[in-house]
């Protein structure tokens, strides 16, 4: 079916990417099961540029709907009126299959079960996911890649109602099987949130005005994410999703321009085994690697798909990424501060008054992705080098410009979180992984 | 297929056809259109007092046998759990249809218009213009069987300008009602106040427009679902018949719009939508109930299934009495156009931010004093609808990407919000 669709078409440049989904999903809330889902989809998409671009999806897969499919992407390309390309790239044929530990039901929900008893006298939620994603793709330009992800993913919100009321939440995701759910120790987790919310809500003290930052890999990852990845996607700066996801910082004359310290580096890599955003070919059959972003405080590079690479004269780094029926952008996979120098002990050494910051609940950026805000959950208050106490919500609020100025450490912990991205339109959110280390923020203004 | 479930104690079959195009513009330039044709089946079984539910694509009787052959062995191992169906067959059906949404030529020609528009005040011209028709079919083991057909559109401009950015949208269930004015309307607030400056942070009376507004009532929808109730993601909780907002706001929720965009003749179960009173005078009446969520708090469904979690339809703020430029001599204070990134510190408190995206402006004396950059809300969700101290009569449809659901939104002022700055 899917060579039908390029021998058929007359058009400058053709793909067909024809995926298969079979999911299950499991809900708790507050130890009752309100859902055990299971899913199957299955369908095609033809992406068309010829002069602009057709995009069509189908979930009707017959040789008739891949022939009306073409012909309607082909005439959709004629439509627009903007002049889209593609860059020349490396096409390979590959294929590669990861294959995950399956259990059955009976095991999924003991699992869930024997979480939810930990925490039985706490309002919670529990939502766990599996899924299997096989992909034919095959564009005109002689790309074919066959793959095969299994994902697997759980996500918790925890409500303490002690005398006052706090939540935390966490996610717990890798690509592969059963066998992630033994590494995730969501239990330890969970004893400790109680245990931390609780103290949050007896013990909790205001954070001093001024002082040094500590922040962790959970929100460095996020950082990294927000205010280097999405800026850095080539789309995003040429203007592309301006009406929805927003702008950038970030333009063309940004490249090998200094924005940060010796010690702000900052990757994209989506061939990290086991990594929530695992894949080794983009959604435009270019084969991937890893990507520097910051390099040393200097802007390296930015994320491209063949269309923004086209546009801006370089070549794509294989993020071009497509969730089921929709078409491949510009997306990050697994984005990561690499590790520095620093001990944490050495971090805190010297710092007279400030705050460690080891989860968040709330944050936001602005759609330039300058103007972003972290609160603290879990976090700390330093004395002279020690943790002295829990500090209440904690909150920075800074230009990213000002934020990697700021930071003189960074710590060698590499930790990795999974997350789903949001972008696109109709929305695409996405299977990627945060990842960072423990980062220092010298005279910081906290909220 | 209906007789393959008539063995489970009870049933809800929910089968979906769509079809939407989406024509994508950037730079003032028309890059992509877009289309998708999709069949999706969702089945809800119930037997023994276990739930299973099922999700098919262009399903066909042995894609439905093979999925029940596995359900089947899924059955005994899952966990029981309350489930019901609502009843309410009052059906009601004055919504727009246009037969028409989809034209490709039709579309095209608004979304030229509104570039054109929005043109006027910036080359920088981007957005959206969806259309979307939907059939969908509802059987559940009470015996209901009910049909029905929806067209929705709407058209989503920002227009920037150097220093500026402005953001508009048209909504409706008839591609004739598209307004390609809101090109100008986008492009108007981003040449307002050109000169950007920074304020101090601090409590500021602010006018929010329809969009900001829209953004807040969403939320506070979603709040007000039985689901988010129960689960800790509610600042709603224990507070039927309480206080909650302003004897200025009363907001409901409808499926019965004629011009809604998310409206529907029944719910997910084939259960009569309805207007739903949510927040009357500031006193809070109702939650959003599919059946089992009724049951489970003792009440009748308000015909808001989901299944899983209820969720509202369109959500309508009842106008106040006020011109907007009387409501701009109120205050000394601020105008928000936008925001996004609502995000939550606690769901049960209400305490939250939202950054301002597009104009933001200086209000003083009437009148903009100039435009504001690098704002955000950092306030309660609850303490802001209790400082709503007037409404706008000019009300308008919003719906777009940073929206979940439709909101009818006038202008509100807001007292004493906390702004903090970067």
């Amino acid at each position: 079916m899917v060579e039908y669709a390029l021998k058929i078409s007359k058009a400058k440049y053709v793909e067909v990417r024809m995926e298969k989904i079979e999911e299950n999903e499991i809900l708790f809330v507050n130890g009752v099961m309100k859902e055990s889902n299971i899913k199957e989809k299955e369908g095609f998409s033809i992406r068309v540029i010829d002069g602009s671009m057709g995009f069509y999806f189908s979930n009707e897969i017959s040789r008739e709907e891949i022939k009306k499919g073409v012909e309607k992407a082909e005439k959709m390309a004629k439509l627009g009126n903007k002049r889209v390309g593609m860059s020349e790239e490396k096409m390979e044929e590959g294929r590669y299959e990861i294959h995950g530990k399956e259990v059955d039901i009976e095991e999924k929900l003991d699992f869930i079960k024997s979480i939810d008893g930990e925490v039985k006298k706490h309002q919670r939620v529990f939502s766990y996911s599996d899924k299997i994603t096989e992909k034919i793709y095959m564009n005109s330009d002689g790309g074919k890649i066959i793959s095969r992800i299994p994902r697997i993913y759980l996500y918790y919100l925890i409500t303490v109602s002690n005398g006052g009321i706090e939540q935390m939440n966490r996610e717990f995701g890798n690509t592969g099987g059963w066998e992630m759910v033994e590494k995730w120790d969501v239990i330890k987790h969970l004893q400790h949130d109680i245990k931390f919310l609780s103290d949050l809500i007896k013990k909790g003290e205001k954070p001093p005005h001024r002082g040094d930052v500590i922040l962790s890999p959970y929100i460095t990852g996020l950082i990294a994410h927000e205010s280097c990845g999405h800026p850095f996607e080539a789309d995003r700066i040429l203007g592309r999703e301006a009406a929805q996801a927003g702008k950038s910082y970030a333009d063309r004359n940004l490249l090998g321009k200094r924005i940060g310290n010796e010690c702000i580096s900052i990757a994209d890599d989506p061939t990290i085994p086991q990594s929530y955003g695992f894949y080794l070919y983009d959604d435009e059959g270019v084969k991937a690697g890893k990507r520097i972003l910051i390099k040393n405080g200097i802007v390296n590079q930015f994320l491209h798909n063949r269309e923004t690479a086209y546009e801006m004269g370089c070549g794509s780094n294989a993020s071009a990424r497509g969730v089921y029926g929709k078409e491949p952008i510009v997306r990050m996979a697994n984005t990561y501060f690499m590790p520095g120098d620093y001990e944490m002990e050495e971090m805190m050494e010297g710092i007279k008054e400030g705050v460690y910051m080891a989860t968040f609940m709330e944050w936001n950026i602005d759609d330039r992705r300058m103007n972003q805000k972290y609160v603290g959950e879990e976090a700390y208050i330093i004395k002279e080098g020690e943790l002295t106490g829990i500090a209440k919500h904690p909150a920075i609020e800074i230009s990213t410009f000002d934020f990697y100025r700021k930071v003189d450490a960074a710590g060698k912990n590499l930790e990795f979180y999974p997350a789903t991205c949001g972008k696109g339109d109709p929305m695409q959110g996405i299977e990627v992984s945060t990842g960072g280390v423990d980062l220092r923020l010298r005279d910081m203004v906290i909220k | 297929m209906m007789g393959m479930l008539e063995k489970y104690d009870k049933f809800v079959a929910i089968e979906k056809e769509e079809e939407t195009k989406q024509i994508k513009f950037y730079g003032g330039k028309m890059e992509v259109i877009k289309e998708w044709k999709s069949r999706e089946m969702e089945w809800f079984l119930y037997k023994d007092g276990r739930l299973l539910n099922i999700s098919m694509e262009n399903a066909d009787e042995r894609k439905a046998e093979k999925m029940l052959k596995r359900a089947e062995k899924i059955f005994p191992n899952l966990v029981q759990s309350p489930f019901e169906i609502g009843e309410g067959r009052q059906y009601k059906n004055d919504k727009i249809l246009d037969e028409e949404i989809l034209d490709d030529e039709r579309m095209k020609d608004k979304v030229e218009g509104a570039i054109v528009n929005g043109m006027e005040y910036g080359k920088d011209v981007s957005g959206v213009l969806y259309s979307s028709m939907e059939k969908i079919k509802v059987h559940n083991s009470r015996g209901v069987v009910c049909e029905d057909r929806n067209s929705s559109s709407y058209l989503s401009i920002r227009v920037f300008t150097q220093e500026s950015s402005g953001h508009a949208v048209s909504c409706s269930r008839t591609l004739r009602n598209i307004d390609e004015k809101v090109g100008k309307e986008a492009g108007e607030i981003a040449s307002m106040g050109k000169e950007r400056k920074k304020i101090k942070e601090g409590r500021y009376d602010v006018i929010l427009a329809p969009m900001a507004f829209a953004n807040l009532i969403s939320n506070f929808g979603m709040c007000a679902s039985s689901f988010a109730v129960d689960a800790g993601y509610s600042f709603l909780k224990d507070k039927i018949g309480e206080k909650v907002g302003s004897e200025n706001v009363t907001i409901y929720d409808s499926g019965i719009e004629k011009d809604g965009i998310f409206s529907r003749k029944f719910d997910d179960e084939g259960v009569a939508t309805r207007r739903n009173v949510i927040m009357e005078k500031g006193i809070i009446k109702k939650y959003l109930h599919n059946g089992t969520t009724a049951m489970i708090h003792g009440t009748k469904t308000t015909g808001n299934a989901g299944i899983i979690s209820p969720h509202p339809w369109n959500l309508i703020v009842e106008k106040g009495r006020n011109k907007v430029d009387d409501m701009m001599k109120e205050i000394d204070g601020l105008m928000i156009t936008n925001v996004w990134y609502t995000r939550f510190h606690n769901y049960s408190t209400g305490d939250f931010s939202t950054v301002a995206r597009d104009g933001a402006f200086l209000i003083k004396n009437g009148n903009v004093e100039y435009g504001v950059k690098g704002i955000r809300i950092t306030d309660n969700l609850g303490k802001m609808l209790k400082n709503v101290e007037m409404l706008s009569k000019e009300r308008k449809q919003i719906y777009w990407w940073e929206i979940e659901y439709p909101v009818f939104a006038p202008y509100a002022m807001v007292r004493d919000v906390s702004i903090t700055t970067s």
